[in-house]
C-alpha cells in the first residue's frame, strides 16, 4: 500500500489503523485458555465456589442426579449432602444431590452453571430457586465466567452491563490465555488438584465456607437468629425497600425483567433439550409473600414446591430476614427430600416426571 | 473522567469532537463555547461542587487582568497596578492554599498542639495547581503589558481547556490564545486529526500497559515501609526503580494523551518530557522533566526571585528556594518539601561542579568520553531514582526505611514474592526510557506548530513516524493494547497534584 515509498493518505491510514487495531481486539478475544482456570480465578467470597463447581462436574466421577440452582437463599439454605441423605433413604437408592447455586441474584450465571453440568453430566432433576420478585440486575460474575459467544448472545434490553462486559472480554481473555500458558509467572493453579479438592459437597449453611487462596476468617457458624424486634425490623425495612422500587408502568413490565426471564426461558429450554424434569422451588425471604409475584410465569417452567409455611414464619430457623439459619436449612432438607421422594418415579433408574 | 476509560474514549470525545467540527461551522465563536462548555462538563464530572470554583477562579482572573490592564495602561498608575497585581496573586494563592495545603497546616498545628485543633478533611479540587499557576502566570504578563484578551470565552478555554485542565501541561497564554484566534483552527484537518491520534494512541500504551503493567510492584514496597517492615536491598531497590518507571511512563504517558486529544482538535499543546532519564545531569535533567512546570517556575519564580544576577550565594539560595517550593507544590506534604529541597541541593551541587571544573581548569579529558557520558548518567539517574522515594512515600519514615533498604542496611534477601517479575519489567521499561527515541522523536515530522520548549532530535534509531503499512500496526496495536487494559482504570498520579 505503500507506492514508491510515499506515505499513505491520513484517510487511508486510519481506516487501516483502526481495521488492524479491530483485528487485534477480535484476535485477542479468540485467545484459547484453561476454562477451570476461568472458573478457578474467581475468589471474592460470594463466588469463590465456582472453582469447585467446575471440578465437581468435570473432574469428580461421582454422579450428579439432581441439581439446585439459585441465589444466596439456596446457597445458605440447602445442605446438598443432608437433602442427598434423607433422600437416599426415602427413595431406597442412591442419590447424589449438588448444590449449583452462587450468591447474588441474576440468572444468568445460574443458566450457565446449569448448562456447564447438564451438558457434561447425566442429570436428572434441576431445581431453580425463585423469590418473590425477579431481580432486574444480571450477575456481576457473568463477565468474568461467560465464553465470549455467551456474552456476544447476552439479552440486550433491558441489559446496562452488555457493553462493558463485553469491553472486559479482550483483557479477561489475554489475562486468561497468559496465566494458562505460564502458570508460575502468575502463581496460578495449573488443574485440578486431587488433595486440595473439597469432596462432592460444598456446604455453606453451617458457616460459608472460603477457598484455600482466599479463606474466609474468622468461621462464623450460622446457628444463631435475630431477636424477633431486630427481626420485625429487618423485615419492614427489606418489605420498604421492595416496595419503594421503582417499576415501569404495567403496560412495560415485560421489559422490567426481560433480561433475567429471558435466561429462565433458557434454564427451561436447556432442561427439556436433555430431558432433564424441571421444578421450581419458592424460596423466599423471612415472612414474606406466599407466592411470589410471578408465579403465572414460573407455574409455566415446572411444577412449584412451596415450602411448609411454619418453616418461613418460624423466625428462630433464620440467620437473618433473607436467610435460613442451619436449623433451617435442616428442616428445610427434611422437607426438600419428601418432594424429592414423592416425585420420584419408582422403577431402577433414577427418574422424575418432566411438566410441561 | 479519566482519559483511559471507556466513557471518555467512546462518548465525551466524539460528542465533544463532532459539536466542536459542526458548531464551528457556524462560527469559530461557536466552536470555541463548545469546547469551553465540554471542559466544564469533563470537569464537572469528576466533581460538580467544584466546576463554580473553576468558572469563579476564570471569571475573577479575567477581570483581574482587565483591571491590572487598566491601571498599568494609565501611566501614572502603575503602582496601583502592581498593588492589584499583588492582591489578585495573593487571592489566587490564598485559594490554593486553603484547598491544597489547609489540611497539611492544621495537621501540623494538631502535632504541635498534641490535640486536634480542626478537622482537617478539605476535599483537593481536581488540577487546582495547574489552573491557578496558568492564571497567575497571564496576570503576571497582564501587568507587564504582554497579555490583554479580550475574548472572554477565548480565555475560559484557556483556563478549563479539557486536555490540560486536569495535570497539565501548563499552558502559558502565548501558545494558546494565538490558536484560539486564527480560523484555520476551527477546521477539520485530518492530517493533524492523524497525528493526533498516534501520539494519543502511544500515550495510551504508556499508561495502560507500561506504567498500569509495572505499578503493581509498587505498592508494596512502600506499604511495607510505611507499616515499620523493614525492606531488603533488592525488594527496596525493585521499588523504587518500578516507581521511578511508572511515574515516567504514566505522567509522560498522560502528557501524550493530552497533547493527542488537542491535536485531534487542532490545537497544539506544549511539550512536557524529553526523555528525562537520558540526562546526564541535573540540569539536564529538568530541562526534561515537566518542562512546562520547569519553565514556569523559571519565568514566575526563579527570575523575579533573582535568578543569577545577584552573585553566587543569592543564586543558589534563589534555586534552593524555588526547587523547595517546587517540591510544595507538588502536594502538601514533608516529603514533598525534602523531595523539592533535594533537588535544591542536587542543582547546586550541579553548578557548583561546573563552576569549580570551569574556574580551576580540572583536566577530565583523559577519561574517555562514554566513561565520562556513561558516570554523569549514572550518578544523575541515582540521584534522581533516591529524590523519588521521597517523592512516593507518604511520611518521612517511611520514606528513610526505602532509602536504608537500598543501601543494604536490612539485608540482602529479598523478602517480597515474584522478585523475578519485578526486575524483568524495570529492564523492559528502563531500555525503552533509555534506547528508544521519545514520542516527539517519533512524530516530529508531523508536529507542525506545537510549541518547542527544546530542540525536537529526530528519532537516533531510525524510529520516525510515517503513514505507512509498519506504522499503521504499530500503532493498531498500541491502541489495541490500551483499550484492552481500559476496563481496569487507574487514576494518573499526577492528578494528585
Amino acid at each position: 500500500m505503500t507506492v514508491k515509498g510515499r506515505d499513505l493518505t491520513p484517510k487511508r491510514f486510519i481506516t487501516l489503523t483502526v481495521m488492524l487495531m479491530l483485528a487485534i481486539v477480535v484476535g485477542v478475544c479468540v485467545l484459547p485458555h484453561s476454562r477451570h482456570l476461568r472458573f478457578a480465578s474467581l475468589q471474592e467470597p460470594t463466588v469463590v465456589k465456582l472453582g469447585w463447581l467446575y471440578e465437581r462436574i468435570h473432574d469428580d466421577p461421582t454422579p450428579i442426579d439432581i441439581i439446585f440452582i439459585g441465589s444466596s437463599h439456596t446457597v445458605f439454605g440447602v445442605d446438598s449432602a443432608e437433602v442427598e441423605r434423607r433422600a437416599r433413604l426415602l427413595i431406597g437408592q442412591d442419590v447424589h444431590v449438588v448444590n449449583f447455586a452462587v450468591q447474588h441474584l441474576g440468572r444468568d450465571v445460574p443458566w450457565l452453571l446449569a448448562r456447564e453440568a447438564i451438558e457434561a453430566r447425566n442429570v436428572k432433576l434441576l431445581v431453580v430457586e425463585v423469590t418473590e420478585d425477579e431481580s432486574r440486575a444480571l450477575h456481576p460474575a457473568f463477565a468474568s465466567l461467560a465464553d465470549p459467544s455467551d456474552l456476544i448472545d447476552a439479552p440486550l434490553l433491558i441489559n446496562p452491563s452488555y457493553f462493558s462486559e463485553l469491553a472486559e472480554l479482550p483483557s479477561r481473555q489475554i489475562s486468561l490465555f497468559l496465566r494458562t500458558m505460564l502458570p508460575g509467572a502468575f502463581d496460578a493453579a495449573p488443574g485440578f488438584n486431587p488433595i486440595q479438592y473439597r469432596g462432592a459437597h460444598w456446604d455453606d449453611t453451617w458457616a460459608q465456607e472460603g477457598s484455600i487462596v482466599a479463606p474466609i476468617h474468622p468461621v462464623v457458624p450460622r446457628i444463631t437468629s435475630p431477636s424477633a424486634t431486630k427481626m420485625e425490623n429487618e423485615r419492614v425495612h427489606w418489605a420498604r425497600l421492595t416496595s419503594n422500587k421503582l417499576s415501569l408502568p404495567s403496560s412495560l413490565s415485560w421489559l422490567e425483567w426481560r433480561a433475567n426471564l429471558q435466561y429462565i426461558d433458557r434454564i427451561v429450554a436447556l432442561a427439556r433439550r436433555h430431558g432433564v424434569a424441571l421444578r421450581v422451588l419458592y424460596l423466599p425471604s423471612y415472612h414474606s409473600a406466599t407466592h411470589p409475584t410471578q408465579v403465572a410465569v414460573y407455574e409455566k417452567l415446572g411444577l412449584m414446591w412451596y415450602p411448609p409455611p411454619e418453616l418461613l414464619a418460624d423466625r428462630l430457623l433464620w440467620n437473618d430476614v433473607n436467610h435460613l439459619n442451619y436449623y433451617g436449612s435442616l428442616v428445610l432438607a427434611s422437607w426438600l427430600a419428601k418432594c424429592i421422594a414423592k416425585e420420584h418415579i419408582p422403577g431402577a433408574q433414577l427418574a422424575w416426571h418432566s411438566f410441561q | 473522567m479519566l482519559f483511559n476509560s471507556f466513557v471518555f474514549i467512546f462518548a465525551f470525545l466524539p460528542l465533544t469532537l463532532v459539536g466542536f467540527f459542526v458548531l464551528s461551522r457556524i462560527s469559530p465563536g461557536c466552536g470555541a463555547t463548545w469546547l469551553a462548555f465540554t471542559s466544564i462538563v469533563f470537569y464537572g464530572a469528576w466533581d460538580i461542587r467544584y466546576v463554580p470554583l473553576l468558572i469563579g477562579s476564570a471569571a475573577f482572573n479575567f477581570a483581574a487582568a482587565k483591571g491590572i490592564v487598566y491601571f498599568v495602561t494609565c501611566g501614572r498608575r502603575r503602582e496601583i497596578g502592581h498593588v492589584f497585581l499583588a492582591v489578585t496573586i495573593a487571592a489566587n494563592l490564598a485559594l490554593l492554599g486553603y484547598f491544597k495545603y489547609g489540611g497539611f497546616f492544621l495537621e501540623n498545628i494538631d502535632h504541635l498542639l498534641g490535640r486536634p485543633f480542626a478537622d482537617p478533611r478539605i476535599i483537593l479540587p481536581l488540577g487546582i495547581s495547574f489552573f491557578t499557576f496558568t492564571q497567575i502566570a497571564y496576570l503576571v504578563d497582564a501587568w507587564k503589558g504582554r497579555a490583554n484578551e479580550r475574548n472572554l470565552i477565548h480565555y475560559v478555554l484557556f483556563v478549563t481547556y479539557f486536555p490540560h485542565l486536569i495535570a497539565g501541561p501548563i499552558l502559558h497564554h502565548s501558545e494558546m490564545m494565538p490558536q484560539f484566534r486564527i480560523p484555520a483552527t476551527y477546521r477539520f484537518d485530518l492530517e493533524k486529526f492523524t497525528t493526533g491520534l498516534c501520539i494519543f494512541s502511544i500515550g495510551l500504551f504508556k499508561k495502560v500497559v507500561l506504567a498500569d503493567g509495572i505499578a503493581k510492584f509498587v505498592a508494596p514496597v512502600f506499604d511495607s515501609a510505611e507499616r515499620g517492615i523493614a525492606v531488603s536491598l533488592p525488594d527496596a531497590w525493585g521499588g523504587a526503580l518500578a516507581y521511578t518507571f511508572q511515574l515516567y511512563f504514566d505522567f509522560s504517558g498522560y502528557c501524550d494523551m493530552a497533547i493527542g486529544l488537542s491535536f485531534l482538535i487542532g490545537i497544539a499543546l506544549p511539550l512536557n518530557f524529553d526523555s528525562p532519564y537520558k540526562a546526564t545531569s541535573i540540569i539536564a535533567f529538568w530541562r526534561r522533566w515537566h518542562m512546562t512546570l520547569s519553565r514556569f517556575l523559571r519565568d514566575y519564580l526563579y527570575i523575579p526571585l533573582g535568578g543569577n544576577r545577584h552573585g553566587s550565594v543569592r543564586r543558589y539560595a534563589n534555586l534552593f528556594a524555588t526547587m523547595t517550593i517546587g517540591g510544595l507544590w507538588h502536594g502538601a506534604g514533608w516529603t514533598f518539601v525534602a523531595w523539592g529541597a533535594l533537588h535544591g541541593a542536587y542543582l547546586w551541587i550541579n553548578h557548583a561542579w561546573s563552576t569549580t571544573a570551569r574556574t580551576t581548569r580540572i583536566d577530565l579529558t583523559s577519561v574517555p568520553p562514554p566513561v565520562r557520558s556513561a558516570v554523569a548518567w549514572l550518578t544523575t539517574f541515582l540521584a534522581v531514582v533516591v529524590g523519588w522515594v521521597l517523592f512516593r512515600a507518604h511520611t518521612i519514615a517511611g520514606a528513610s526505611d526505602v532509602l536504608a533498604g537500598m543501601t543494604g542496611l536490612h539485608g540482602i534477601a529479598p523478602g517480597l514474592s515474584r522478585p523475578g517479575a519485578v526486575w524483568g519489567w524495570c529492564t523492559a521499561l528502563g531500555a525503552i526510557a533509555l534506547l528508544l527515541p521519545n514520542t516527539q522523536e517519533i512524530m516530529h515530522r508531523h508536529l507542525s506548530g506545537i510549541t518547542r520548549p527544546t530542540t525536537i532530535r529526530s528519532s537516533p534509531l531510525a524510529l520516525v513516524f510515517r503513514r505507512s503499512v509498519p506504522w499503521a500496526a504499530a500503532i493498531a496495536t498500541m491502541l489495541g493494547a490500551g483499550l484492552i487494559g481500559l476496563p481496569q482504570p487507574t487514576s494518573f498520579l499526577y492528578f494528585n497534584f
